[in-house]
């Protein structure tokens, strides 16, 4: 099995000492999709032509002197959400076939990456539309149906699925996905990497297929909470704000490493999350020990309270099915066989709430807003668990039990604070399991500087399926455990 | 149509307004996605938040 870096940093150095090519990496990368690919359906299609140009160019480039940046060089893969000027954008579905002319551009997040120096190998695997579970019981699904590559029986998650697993499996380094009721954070913790939703706006969605605008974002997902700041810089571009925190960001980002949580304090909300009937117990235990491994860095963890926090998440569900029925409203009354069975009803839904209800939905984000302005005045991070449950079983995935897999992430799409997710540990089965730090608006560097601080003291972020990369660390010592490592590392 | 908490009476089903037919073998599935919406729209009627109970509204 070929040893990857392990994460972008490792790959630009190896890279910039000689160690390593461009074009090596790329090749490196892509004897793991064609050993795997087949199986996990990371990729709806794979840019071969334009990888390869980027590479020799990145090579090329280094060879005269010609630095982009800590993206030169890195293998990409980006959701089939976002436009790219090298392969079709399809989300999955074949509503946007006959409009590939008109869609082939980069998004500007994308072309970011790009002038970056980042070697695009493929479109990434979606839900359809971003929105619709994989039916494997239906048989006129079409479609990919993206696997766990920790129990292939299992759901990569989603719906930026290819993207996360395509990462815990090697096929490249950086990825970029969107999240507008948990898209990126869901799918980092099912598969163990790392997956930020950062502020709304942060990214500019131009080039972005809608689902809900609003509540639609584009994040980075990552092997590592230091790898995804660096993607976080580069498709954010310039602060338009000159108030944001982040308007400093290359030394901001510098900062990170080393920073630690001492004198942090750190929000644990027990109700509506831990003690919460549904939250299966690896997720309880997972959760309260980042919180004692974040205590011995130094934090202080508080308990806190979300007020009506249900009526937040009924709100962001409400307002994220209207918002996908809005847009694909005309699609529908066009051609409806262009959608699946599941997509027609779930979309179609979306037009029956009143006016009334999505005024009232909006009240209580605005609510929830007030509230937290005043949280985050007392603690600095949220820590609180990304999903309810560790990866479902490809033929549990139901319409009924649709809402429920969201409940942790969603909310924080229509308060739009940034919120990361990382692997924290694992379950008896030995699937990863995430926790979700989250911060006031415009705090990314917050919610990154506590991820880098838990990276740094633990592991989990290093293993892999045994699919994927070589693992580079000891395992963990079983569900539910922080590994703190030696302070020699 | 009615549901909880909403004093709506609509009078043309949203989706036939919106040109979208369905075919009615699709029925069932589209009402119990309707149903589960309409569920979190009853539920949002319902909550107490702040403001709804501080005395400044009729």
């Amino acid at each position: 099995m070929t040893v990857l870096p392990g994460d972008i940093a490792e790959a630009g150095r190896m890279l910039r000492s000689g160690e390593l090519t461009a074009l090596g990496l790329l090749e490196a990368v892509t004897e793991k999709a064609d050993s795997w690919d087949g199986e996990l359906e990371v990729f709806a299609r794979r840019t071969s032509e334009a990888a390869y140009a980027a590479a020799r160019r990145a090579d090329d480039e280094l060879a005269h002197g010609v630095d982009r940046g800590p993206l030169h060089g890195i293998p990409l893969g980006i959701k089939d959400m976002l436009l790219t000027e090298c392969a079709p954008t399809r989300a999955n579905s074949a509503v946007f076939a006959a409009d590939d002319a008109r869609l082939r551009r980069d998004g500007a997040a994308v072309r970011r990456l790009l002038d970056g120096g980042a070697v695009p190998v493929g479109k990434t695997t979606t839900m359809e539309l971003c929105a619709i579970y994989p039916d494997v019981h239906d048989p006129d699904h079409v479609g990919a149906v993206p696997r766990n590559p920790w129990d292939t029986e299992r759901w990569a998650g989603g719906s930026s699925s290819g993207t996360a697993s395509g990462l815990a499996t090697g096929m490249f380094l950086a990825g970029v996905g969107t999240d507008t009721g948990g898209s990126v954070r869901l799918p980092a913790a099912y598969c163990g990497v790392t997956g930020l939703k950062p502020t709304y706006g942060r990214i500019p969605t131009d080039g972005l297929l809608p689902l809900a605008p609003g509540l639609d974002h584009i994040g980075p997902l990552a092997r590592s909470a230091a790898d995804c700041a660096v993607l976080l810089q580069v498709m954010a571009g310039q602060p338009s704000s000159t108030d944001s925190p982040i308007s400093d960001w290359p030394g901001a980002l510098t900062a990170l490493d080393g920073a630690g949580v001492a004198g942090l304090r750190i929000g644990l909300e027990r109700e509506y999350h831990l003690d919460a009937p549904g939250t299966h117990p690896a997720v309880r235990d997972v959760t309260l020990a980042t919180a004692e491994a974040l205590a011995g860095l130094g934090a202080e963890i508080v308990t806190v309270s979300l007020p009506h926090w249900p009526a937040v998440d009924d709100a962001a569900a409400l307002l994220s099915s209207v918002g996908a029925h809005l847009t694909h409203r005309r699609g529908l009354a066009r051609d409806r066989t262009a959608y699946s069975r599941r997509a027609r009803a779930v979309l179609g839904a979306g037009a029956y709430p009143t006016g009334a209800d999505v005024t009232r939905a909006h009240q209580v984000v605005a609510s929830a807003r007030a509230g937290l302005d005043d949280l985050f005045g007392r603690v600095d991070v949220l820590l609180l668990p990304t999903t309810v449950r560790p990866a479902d079983r490809l033929t549990d995935l139901t319409d009924r039990d649709g809402l429920d897999r969201g409940h942790y992430v969603r909310a924080w799409n229509a308060l739009g604070n940034p919120a990361v997710s990382v692997p924290a540990g694992c379950d008896s089965n030995g699937l990863p399991v995430g926790v979700q730090f989250i911060a006031a608006r415009h705090d990314e560097l917050s919610v990154l500087r506590v991820a880098v601080a838990h990276q740094s003291a633990t592991a989990f972020h290093t293993r892999s399926p045994a699919m994927g990369h070589a693992t580079r660390w000891p395992p963990d010592e079983g569900p539910g455990r922080s590994r703190v490592l030696p302070e020699s590392r | 149509m009615t549901h909880d908490g909403a004093t709506q009476v609509r009078q043309t089903d949203p989706l036939s307004s919106a040109g979208i037919t369905i075919p009615a073998d699709e029925e069932p599935a589209i009402e119990r996605s309707r149903t589960a919406l309409l569920a979190v729209a009853a539920r949002l009627h319902a909550a107490t938040i702040s403001g709804d109970d501080d005395g400044t509204r009729p």
